[in-house]
């Protein structure tokens, strides 16, 4: 889908990652209550985004792989669910070296917290399922996986406003927000996660000689 | 020559099987990731034998450190309190005021705590420091 836009994505990561991570650590203001150790939050909701795209177009491929049963659209699904599976991990390790000095564990059984574990565990699964499926000429049994994994993305987005949890509601109606110029950084690092996200896709698609 | 076919509906099958049971799990464990300071004190038949999670508010001024290491504290919920009594790592930004959550046993009022941790805010703000910009600026 932001295919056409692989082309300029070295580039344009090469730019925005070096803004960001200038103002992750220069530009952003000390947080007032957690200090430096917060910084951790631009990177870590970067690599919410990239496994939240990847799994998103995961979907997309099975389901059109499902309607057309063209091969393309299944191997696209397998790349980016490994893309998604690696920041689904990059996540919940970055998360844990922000929760260990601010909470004081580095794990808990919070409700978002499980449901991710949950995430990387589902799609590590399909990435082993994917291969098999193949192998056995049932390629289609992994897309159908692909759709049922997919239900638990809404749940980790859901599960910290519905569920009692330690993690923190910082955005929408309920979280008490950021300041302007975190909210600059948060930005620019998105932009740049979202370029390195399409820079990855370009390089494993070239790898499959898609 | 289904057999290939036959194996892999029945692997879909038991993964399926273990993922709902994951999820029941993990959300029937989760549901009550931690009680109010009033519930855990409603709750008591159960509550002086089974662990809990309580989560409050440390009450102004209540934290006191003890020469052993232990430190003990209130933690309200603006309706009743609880007198927590804990001994091991404690938080970076543990302190009066901010939201803690205690995991351990409640005996005569008294929360025996083996994990102490806090919550962190909901509202990211800037530290009024005077390498802080915006203050540079005033």
């Amino acid at each position: 889908m932001f295919l056409f836009l692989r082309k300029y994505s070295f580039i344009s990561l090469v730019i925005f990652m070096t803004l960001s991570l200038y103002m992750t650590f220069l530009y952003a203001p000390k947080e007032k209550i957690m200090g430096d150790v917060q910084r951790i939050f631009y990177f870590h909701m970067g690599y919410v985004l990239v496994f939240t795209l990847a799994f998103t177009m995961n979907l997309i491929y099975s389901i059109k792989f499902l309607r057309h049963n063209k091969e393309i659209d299944s191997k696209l699904a397998y790349i980016h669910a490994e893309i998604g599976t690696l920041f689904t991990l990059l996540t919940l390790v970055s998360g844990m070296f922000w929760a260990k000095p601010v909470w004081g564990t580095w794990w808990t059984s919070d409700p978002q917290l499980t449901t991710t574990l949950i995430l990387f565990i589902l799609y590590f699964s399909y990435l082993v399922f994917h291969k098999l499926a193949e192998r056995s000429g049932v390629p289609r049994y992994s897309s159908v996986f692909a759709i049922i994994a997919f239900i638990d993305l809404p749940i980790v987005y859901i599960s910290v406003r519905i569920m009692r949890g330690i993690s923190p509601v910082v955005f929408g109606s309920e979280g008490g927000g950021i300041s302007s110029e975190m909210m600059d950084t948060l930005l620019v690092t998105f932009a740049a996660f979202f370029f390195f996200y399409l820079y990855l896709l370009d390089l494993r698609i070239k790898l499959d000689k898609i | 020559m289904s057999t290939p076919k036959k194996k892999i509906k029945i692997f879909v099958l038991v993964l399926l099987l273990f993922f709902s049971f994951l999820i029941y799990k993990a959300v029937e464990s989760s549901l009550v990731y931690y009680l109010t300071v009033t519930e855990a004190l409603e709750e008591k038949s159960q509550s002086q034998l089974k662990r809990l999670r309580v989560s409050g508010i440390v009450e102004k001024g209540s934290i006191k450190k003890n020469l052993d290491g232990s430190i003990a504290f209130n933690i309200t919920d603006f309706n009743k309190t609880i007198h927590v009594e804990y001994k091991g790592e404690i938080p970076d930004i543990f302190k009066d005021e901010i939201e803690a959550v205690v995991e351990g046993k409640l005996v005569n009022k008294t929360f025996f705590a083996n994990k102490l941790f806090a919550k962190c805010p909901t509202k990211y703000e800037d530290e009024p420091l005077s390498t802080n910009k915006v203050n540079l600026v005033k």
